[in-house]
């Protein structure tokens, strides 16, 4: 390499440079031609004295191009298929242009700097006379291909190239088997083109990707309409999945990545958006009909466009809570003597769905919410079948699993399962707090009458509801439990301190000690009621124990809650009775005699009438009294005599089963409570959120209280209200001045 | 002292004479025959349960009659306010003495001039509002923090008298009986509702505005009418 500069003759170095060109172009010389030689006649000609011949060089070296380019072009288009053709001379156009690049890299320099020569007056754009940019040989080269190849034989010759390059992949997509190779090395050859330009993609654009979206468009289209009037909506989903798959993998074959998302997304338009509504309208048949397969197409297609899946939420809602409420409406008034049904078929409904969700919807949040959304209305819908209050109903379901002896057959493992699952269902109680007030009835009666199944079973069950719901829920519910093993204590020792004393009287006492506000009993009761003078002398003994132990705590007792187990000696066999103290005290009457009117019980019982009824006639249907009136109703004036024929097979009756159960009156009262207690927890919340706040429109007020009480129960408008004006009555806020729907804080 | 008192009403018209000399004269004036007008009304027969430094119901008739206005229109309460009597049917003495002085009003024929101006200034609607609010103090029982609701209609009616839903919304007290009292925030309420809910309730939005839950219910009654 020599740096010299040489003076030389133009024509003659040309002539010598442009053999060895056209022996590069035609890639006939290979081997002869010298890279070196020909990159020091470039430096040469380019440093030539006087004057150096470079833009000369450039001018020639274009003017060759085109030449050659246009030879190029008459050779393609003397032949039938062009784009195998097309793909061969361009590839070794765009090899030998990539040498030749090289081999002119100091023309390149030379051109391209002076573009940049600062103090020029008026910038030179184009090189010399003629209308080529400033630009490398690379460049320019793609320019002459471009003009003289790309866009000649478009104007004249009708766009050959492109049109049998649309034409092969037609019939790609109608199956036949084509050359993909070639047409790609063509299709991308125009992006190659235009690499070095400011828009690198925009001949591609315009000559290949906005044509092949179009037919694109123009054949969906067609395919389309013609699929979806001739299958069913199953196979037309099917074909649609096919023709998408297929379209990515075409994708691959021909066409550059930044117009894959553009052309799938044509697809789509033309195979999703434009019939979606068949396929969403038919939705709600394929959910009904458990038609797995065509719910997971229609939910992968649809959920490829925008809002596709709103239509298939509602559906699906729909239909989970038709199905919902056509059980509880079933159901009847059966689900009043018996909760299983109701939950056990819920949650198999839930359960159910839930696997669709997974299955079908690969667990789409959206669809997953919307069966939140159907369970939360069937849960809560009273209106289909008043029975199924489900708060009351729930409860009562735990109850049943968590008694003993039940006759439900289940092992312990099946039970726990169910308490499990049920929480699923408790979950979507809009009214826990209703819940839990039931809840703790049942609880209360569990644990006073000893008749839970397990203690870890009613710890799980608890441990499950405070996980759902926070300490605060079930903290009332954990003190019970702490009340029972004060309890079991406080009767060990005071069995210690009555044999100490010497107190004992052959009586089995045991006395549960429950704070009060922890259990759910009513402060109103005890009835009045005069405890039975055999336990005289053992209460006087508790009282006396226990006041010793903690001075300054008042005892009242809860004679309805308490049991009595007595043997009987009247009769042939020795039986064992399971009574209520009240039954107790009214068969204990019979000790001083053999018959007694009503009255005359009353009189020694103190019970009110309505209370001693009911308790007589639990022991008149246990024929351990005979009402001598038997045809008649019971009343004050009947007479009662023992039933000294009294048989019966088994020698230990339980008698008090019947006077457990919870009365209407008890379960309306429980309503009664919870009310109020909403509008207390209402209250609080109003003037919590004002103290904060100070100033707040009604609607901020209304939202930021159902915030706040949600997790408890859902308050109605009505009732928030309510409690407003309470408190505007109470002065703890006031109405803004001259506005009609703010609120202020009193302070 | 009937012509220095003309006399008075004659400089004020020009504007003349200074405030001391005026105030003077009228307490020499005014008092005496303020109280003697005063007198006319209290004691009457029918009254023997009020003091006798009070006007009673009778006395309250006999001044509607002596001014020719009747008790079922708004005029008396248009006294009331300005006497700024604290409790119906009563106006004391010295309820009496310092509204008829901010009147200057001694006698009939001069309340009876004074009257029509005063009805008149209730078309503005912050008088009148101011009005409203004080006819709920003076119509309860002073002890009381509620108005009974049959006070309320009668009230409703001749305060309320043509405004918009005055005679639905007492209709609606009288046929639901939804309330046995009504309280301040209900009272104050109603005038703000009758001012901007439309006769035809189209304008109404629901349990999102801050309306007493006896308004809702009124709105709601007036629905189920219309369904």
């Amino acid at each position: 390499m020599s740096l010299r500069r040489k003076r030389i003759d133009f024509d003659t170095a040309f002539d010598e440079f442009k053999r060895d060109l056209v022996k590069m172009f035609d890639f006939s010389g290979t081997g002869s031609v010298s890279g070196m030689g020909m990159y020091q006649l470039v430096y040469d000609i380019c440093t030539a004295v006087p004057r150096p011949f470079f833009e000369k060089l450039y001018c020639a070296i274009a003017e060759f191009l085109c030449e050659y380019a246009a030879g190029v072009r008459m050779a393609i288009l003397s032949h039938d298929e062009i784009v195998p053709i097309y793909a061969v001379y361009w590839k070794k156009y765009s090899i030998a242009t990539g040498y030749l690049n090289a081999i002119c890299e100091y023309l390149n320099g030379r051109i391209v700097n002076q573009r940049r020569v600062p103090g020029v007056s008026e910038r030179r754009l184009f090189v010399g006379t003629t209308n080529y940019p400033r630009q490398d040989v690379q460049a320019l080269a793609n320019q002459i291909w471009r003009d003289h190849v790309i866009l000649e034989i478009k104007h004249r010759k009708h766009n050959r190239i492109l049109y049998q390059i649309f034409e092969t992949i037609r019939q790609d997509r109608e199956g036949q088997p084509v050359n993909y190779s070639v047409v790609q090395e063509a299709i991308l050859s125009l992006v190659a083109l235009n690499s070095r330009t400011d828009q690198p993609l925009e001949l591609y654009i315009e000559e290949f990707e906005t044509p092949y979206i179009a037919q694109i468009k123009a054949y969906y289209g067609q395919e389309s309409s013609i699929k979806l009037s001739n299958c069913s909506i199953s196979q037309y989903m099917r074909s649609a999945i096919e023709r998408l798959a297929q379209e990515g993998i075409r994708n691959s074959r021909y066409c550059h990545p930044t117009s894959h998302a553009r052309i799938i997304q044509e697809c789509e338009t033309q195979y999703i958006s434009n019939h979606k509504t068949s396929i969403q309208t038919e939705f709600e048949k394929m959910i009904a009909n458990h038609r797995t397969e065509d719910c997971s197409m229609a939910y992968s297609l649809l959920s490829r466009i925008e809002d596709g899946i709103t239509p298939l939420l509602w559906s699906f809602e729909k239909y989970i809570t038709t199905v919902g409420k056509e059980i509880i409406l079933n159901l009847g008034t059966s689900i009043t003597k018996d909760p299983r049904e109701y939950v056990e078929r819920l949650i198999d409904l839930h359960t159910k769905y839930t696997e669709v969700c997974s299955k079908v919807f690969k667990n789409d949040a959206a669809f997953v919410a919307a069966l939140d959304k159907a369970f939360r209305t069937i849960v809560n819908d009273t209106a289909t079948n008043t029975a199924a209050r489900s708060p009351e109903v729930i409860a009562r379901y735990t109850d049943t699993m968590l008694r003993k002896k039940q006759k439900t057959g289940l092992s312990e493992s099946e039970i726990e399962d169910r308490l499990s699952r049920v929480v699923i269902l408790f979950k979507y109680i809009d009214d826990k707090d209703l819940f839990q007030k039931f809840y703790s009835r049942v609880l209360a009666k569990r644990l006073i009458f000893d008749s839970s199944l397990s203690a870890e079973a009613e710890a799980s069950m608890i441990s499950r509801l405070k996980s759902a719901c926070g300490v605060e829920y079930t903290s009332k519910l954990q003190r019970m439990f702490t009340d029972m093993t004060i309890s079991t204590d406080l009767n060990t020792g005071f069995k210690e301190w009555l044999q100490g004393n010497d107190y004992s009287n052959g009586l089995d006492f045991s006395i549960l000690v429950l704070t009060a506000g922890s259990w759910p009993v009513n402060s109103t009761q005890p009835l009045e009621f005069q405890c039975p003078a055999e336990l005289e002398k053992s209460i006087t003994n508790f009282t006396t124990f226990y006041d010793n132990r903690h001075s300054g705590r008042k005892l009242s007792w809860f004679w309805h809650w308490c049991r009595a187990d007595v043997r009987v000696n009247y009769l042939d066999k020795r039986y064992e009775l399971s009574l209520s103290l009240y039954q107790f005290a009214v068969l204990a009457v019979f000790n001083a005699g053999d018959s007694f009117t009503v009255t005359e019980i009353r009189e020694q019982t103190k019970l009110i009438e309505f209370e001693l009824l009911r308790v007589v006639k639990s022991l008149v249907e246990a024929s351990l009294l005979i009402q001598s009136n038997a045809d008649s109703n019971l009343e004050l004036s009947s007479v009662l005599r023992l039933n000294m024929a009294f048989s019966n097979k088994r020698t230990k009756l339980k008698i008090s089963g019947g006077l457990q159960a919870d009365t209407p009156q008890e379960t309306t009262a429980t309503i009664k409570a919870v009310d109020e207690d909403r509008r207390l927890c209402i209250q609080a919340s109003i003037v919590r959120i004002m103290k904060s706040r100070r100033v707040l429109s009604h609607m901020q007020l209304v939202q930021e209280v159902i915030e706040q009480c949600k997790t408890r129960f859902a308050p109605n408008v009505p009732m928030i209200k309510k409690c407003i004006e309470q408190l505007l009555d109470k002065q703890y806020i006031e109405r803004a001045e001259n506005s009609l729907d703010r609120y202020v804080y009193v302070t | 002292a009937d012509l220095e008192a003309k006399a008075s009403s004659q400089t004020k018209k020009d504007g003349a004479p200074t405030y001391t000399i005026l105030h003077n004269y009228k307490k020499k004036l005014y008092q005496p025959k303020c109280y003697l007008w005063f007198k006319t009304y209290t004691g009457l027969e029918d009254d023997e349960d009020f003091d006798r430094e009070q006007i009673g119901p009778a006395g309250i008739a006999k001044l509607c009659e002596d001014i020719d206005v009747s008790l079922e229109t708004v005029d008396m309460l248009v006294l009331a306010y300005h006497l700024n009597a604290d409790t119906m049917p009563i106006f004391t003495k010295d309820e009496w003495a310092k509204g008829m002085k901010k009147l200057e009003v001694d006698s009939i024929e001069r309340f009876k001039a004074k009257l029509p101006g005063l009805v008149e200034k209730l078309k503005d609607p912050a008088h009148f509002k101011e009005f409203y609010r004080y006819i709920f103090m003076f119509a309860k029982d002073s002890e009381q923090k509620c108005m009974p609701v049959d006070t309320a209609c009668a009230m409703i009616s001749t305060v309320m008298k043509g405004r918009p839903h005055e005679q639905r919304f007492v209709e609606y007290l009288g046929v639901k009986k939804p309330i046995k009292v009504i309280n301040k925030d209900q009272w104050y309420n109603f005038l703000d509702f009758s001012d901007t809910i439309s006769e035809d309730l189209s304008n109404y939005d629901g349990l999102s505005s801050a309306w007493p839950v006896l308004l809702d219910e009124y709105v709601e009654w007036r629905n189920e009418e219309l369904a």
